[in-house]
């Protein structure tokens, strides 16, 4: 194990579930804060691996092609944390099963500069969408990104019929 | 110049199509992707045998001919490519395996028919032969210009050259080319000689020939900053043009050998390097040998169409001369500034070609102002160039 005492942080774990009218970045944060990480019983939010703060949205700005671009950076726990690619994978397969990047986004997934010895290296895998794809669709890999994302909670559809 | 779409092609499934490529000899489309399916497609109307009718602007409709593959191919495949001599096809899988494809004529039995014969009825596909060795995902695969040599690239760092064995059934292992330090993203041949470029990761572009059945690496190409995804020849294969993860573009041609070269491998530089093209890395790029025409694709959605500028384009100040004196004071000193045009610029460009990444763009073989591309959307589209102005 890279970091047998990790610092954890305490979360609320009664929230609120977000109003329908949160923002996208809300959105985001809100989907990916319970993915547990890969070697331990905590929460990335737990971890402080992402915080609200790490996830920006640009809306489509002028002089841009892009209708949109969502970034997000997160923090290993250690500088020497050989999980961080799965972390960062996990992070892309939940947004994808939930599909909420709009329509003609983005995705910029990267490790906050200077946090982990190779996270240039580590960034630039996560920028290969081939990679990635090749990854999220290796059942073995799948597995295990699976399990980390099981202690996710269901999230709040605008569609949903209230009950 | 102006992009005309002239069919869009839907698999009717959002799984993204990585790779495209046109049959050698007729409006024929090959495509194949995350759904794990090879498709043949053609023009709904007309004798696909037949080129796509030059002039023809109004929409086409087009049909899938023919889908193959289903629980065959466990994982995505990422790659697809016509044989340019015999009717069949190769494509690479994320399993690690290579795949050739037959085209089988569905009406004939026995005699070897040519590719023509074949689609005037519609195709059937056969799997002939898997190729196994790579360690990992297969990135791309290639048909030397003979037909006879396939090479394929692997993220397990390697190129494999594959043989046509006699019965032209299988193909056997010839080489594995180590030299990458990072995947192999993407193979091309030299469109007459047996020289084989490939695409890394490790952001180098190499370059390989035989010598006395041996295949070495006789040049590295070095100028990208990223990943490079994608190369083209031009038409004599003197020049290339690369594409990246950096966002550049970049055109090479071959030191010319001097009289004391003569034994050495020629080796490559720049002579036009344009960055910053797309907002994305650029995933794709063809060189049309008939037009001479240069697509790349990004994952901005985008496509760019660039051309060469006529020869001797250097515009000096003694051209301008005139139009500078009368705006400018320039003093007594002779103001030596040339504006050096690039050799290759954009000619056009097209935002939201496709709704999503744009991975693989090919020009048909016939007309150099016809191509097709794909990709994340699941969608094909075929485009025509146009002259007229916007």
């Amino acid at each position: 194990m890279d970091n047998p005492f990790p610092q954890v942080r305490l979360c609320d774990e009664r929230r609120p579930e977000l109003p329908s009218n949160a923002s996208l970045e809300e959105k985001i944060f809100e989907a990916i804060r319970d993915i547990r990480d890969p070697e331990h019983p905590y929460t990335l939010e737990q971890l402080s691996v992402v915080d609200p703060n790490s996830i920006v949205v640009v809306q489509g700005s002028k002089g841009s092609r892009l209708k949109g671009l969502v970034k997000i950076e997160f923090t290993p726990t250690v500088p020497h944390c050989s999980l961080a690619s799965l972390i960062g994978l996990c992070i892309v397969a939940r947004i994808r099963d939930e599909n909420l990047l709009p329509p003609g986004y983005k995705l910029d997934i990267k490790v906050c500069d200077n946090t982990h010895e190779s996270d240039e290296e580590i960034t630039k895998q996560l920028r290969d969408k081939e990679r990635v794809f090749a990854a999220l669709e290796n059942n073995k890999l799948r597995q295990v990104i699976d399990d980390c994302l099981s202690t996710c909670k269901p999230l709040h559809k605008d569609d949903d019929v209230a009950t | 110049m102006q992009l005309l779409k002239i069919a869009t092609l839907a698999t009717g499934r959002k799984d993204p199509i990585w790779s495209i490529s046109w049959c050698p000899t007729s409006a024929v489309l090959a495509s194949a992707g995350s759904d794990c399916l090879v498709r043949l497609w053609a023009p709904q109307t007309g004798d696909c045998t037949q080129a796509i009718q030059r002039d023809d602007e109004r929409p086409q409709e087009w049909r899938c001919l023919t889908t193959f593959g289903a629980t065959l191919f466990p994982r995505t495949l990422r790659c697809v490519s016509f044989n340019p001599r015999l009717p069949f096809l190769a494509c690479g899988s994320f399993d690690s395996y290579v795949y050739t494809l037959r085209l089988n004529s569905n009406c004939e039995e026995g005699s070897e028919p040519n590719l023509q014969e074949i689609l005037t009825s519609p195709p059937k596909l056969q799997l002939t032969s898997t190729l196994e060795g790579h360690e990992s995902e297969i990135k791309c695969v290639a048909f030397s210009s003979s037909g006879s040599l396939l090479a394929s690239c692997s993220r397990d760092r390697t190129v494999w050259l594959w043989e046509l064995g006699i019965d032209k059934d299988d193909f056997e292992s010839l080489s594995i080319l180590e030299g990458h330090t990072q995947d192999v993203k993407y193979v091309v041949w030299h469109p007459c000689k047996e020289l084989l470029c490939s695409c890394s990761y490790d952001n180098t572009v190499r370059m390989w020939v035989e010598d006395e059945y041996d295949w070495y690496c006789c040049s590295v190409l070095s100028a990208h900053s990223s990943t490079v995804w994608a190369a083209s020849f031009d038409k004599l294969g003197e020049r290339l043009v690369t594409v990246s993860d950096d966002r550049s573009v970049i055109f090479w041609r071959q030191i010319p050998r001097r009289s004391d070269d003569i034994g050495r491998d020629p080796s490559w530089e720049t002579f036009c390097v344009l960055k910053e093209q797309h907002e994305r890395a650029i995933y794709t790029v063809d060189w049309s040998h008939q037009s001479g025409l240069v697509v790349t694709g990004g994952g901005d959605d985008a496509l760019h169409i660039y051309q060469e500028n006529p020869l001797g384009k250097t515009v000096t100040l003694d051209d301008t001369e005139e139009q500078l004196a009368s705006s400018q004071d320039l003093g007594d000193d002779k103001v030596k500034i040339s504006y050096h045009t690039e050799p290759f610029s954009i000619v056009a460009t097209l935002l939201n070609a496709h709704e999503g990444d744009i991975n693989c763009v090919k020009w048909n073989p016939q007309d150099g102002y016809i191509f097709a591309s794909c990709g994340d959307d699941g969608l094909i589209c075929i485009w025509r160039v146009t002259m007229e102005m916007s």
